[in-house]
């Protein structure tokens, strides 16, 4: 499998986001309501997700009546997997930013 | 129903953005035009047919991943052409021979083959797929290549008069009919650029792979003389 580069935040505001409930089925208009971000940042980055096999994507069964069936977005097992791996990462490193009161 | 409204035209801009995406993208457009039933307002739809727009304009899968080989590629041959280059600097202008372009062919050439090589074990080491060492290869042979012509571009015309005592030089420009030494040296090079740069494109597609495939069997022989080294 081709190694995955350091996620984006933005990446992984969605990685987050889709880890907290990885059995669940996300619309993509309820994700971006969830991670803040708009349209036009969260549909490339879930493109680029699922053609790195870390998304996987299926249509809606039954939609509400007279609407069209929706795109259903989760993890894969590596996408879980990038998911856990990334997510202790960040918030040490931006740990070590903050000045500590007791110079820690 | 034909209608003229904010959602008829991101309706058509989203399928015009959807027929745009490559046929493996398009349920992705499918998956906007859908949402934009949803959509609570014109700011919405119009962040969905922009998202689909940015959809549309993302390199196909895998062009993205191979220009990023390249382009390793391509940095790490331009980083490994400095000593190379002061090689050529030293053989032709520093230390000229009379009988020879190049001091040490033989080390040039294996020099150019270990980059290669190398290019095609670390393309192997950063992706799996499976054209990525072809990929790097082909970006460091090309790089290697221009950069060789550009040198000598430069050191023929800013050491003329020391390059023009080479031999090769002087039996071609006599040959060429030319009255310019300068003229025939850059007319040579502006003929030849384009066959080196071709060669070292496909010698680097035929190489890095082999380096590719020999990288594991080369770090296991690293990795026995190293022990060997340290007992």
């Amino acid at each position: 499998m081709p190694r995955n580069r350091v996620p984006s935040p933005q990446t992984m505001r969605i990685l987050r986001a889709l880890a907290a409930e990885p059995a669940r089925w996300r619309y993509g208009y309820e994700l971006g309501t969830e991670t803040g971000l708009k349209a036009g940042s969260l549909y490339p980055i879930l493109v680029r997700l699922a053609d790195r096999g870390l998304l996987e994507a299926s249509w809606e069964e039954s939609p509400p009546q007279g609407r069209p069936a929706r795109h259903l977005y989760r993890l894969t097992p590596d996408g879980q997997e990038l998911a856990a791996a990334a997510a202790p990462a960040r918030p040490a490193r931006a740990g070590r930013r903050i000045p500590q009161p007791d110079g820690a | 129903m034909a209608g003229h409204g904010p959602a008829d035209m991101g309706r058509r801009l989203l399928a015009m953005a959807t027929a745009a995406m490559p046929p493996s993208r398009r349920d992705w457009g499918r998956a906007i035009s859908a949402e934009l039933a949803y959509a609570r307002s014109r700011r919405e739809q119009a962040r969905l047919v922009l998202g689909a727009v940015r959809v549309a304009l993302l390199p196909p899968p895998g062009v993205a991943d191979y220009a990023r080989d390249a382009a390793r590629s391509a940095a790490l041959a331009a980083t490994v052409y400095v000593p190379l280059g002061l090689g050529l600097y030293l053989g032709n202008v520093v230390f000229p021979s009379p009988e020879d372009r190049l001091v040490g062919d033989l080390a040039l050439d294996t020099y150019l083959l270990a980059v290669l090589l190398v290019a095609g074990a670390l393309a192997r080491r950063a992706s799996a797929r499976p054209a990525a060492p072809v990929i790097a290869g082909m970006a460091a042979g090309l790089v290697l290549a221009v950069l060789g012509m550009a040198t000598f571009a430069v050191i023929d015309n800013a050491f003329l008069s020391v390059v023009s005592h080479q031999q090769g030089m002087i039996d071609g420009f006599r040959e060429s009919g030319m009255t310019s030494m300068r003229a025939y040296i850059n007319g040579h090079l502006e003929a030849t650029a384009p066959g080196v740069a071709l060669f070292g494109t496909i010698a680097g597609a035929f190489i890095a792979p082999l380096g590719a495939a020999l990288a594991p069997e080369a770090t296991i022989a690293w990795s026995r003389l190293r022990h060997l080294l340290g007992h």
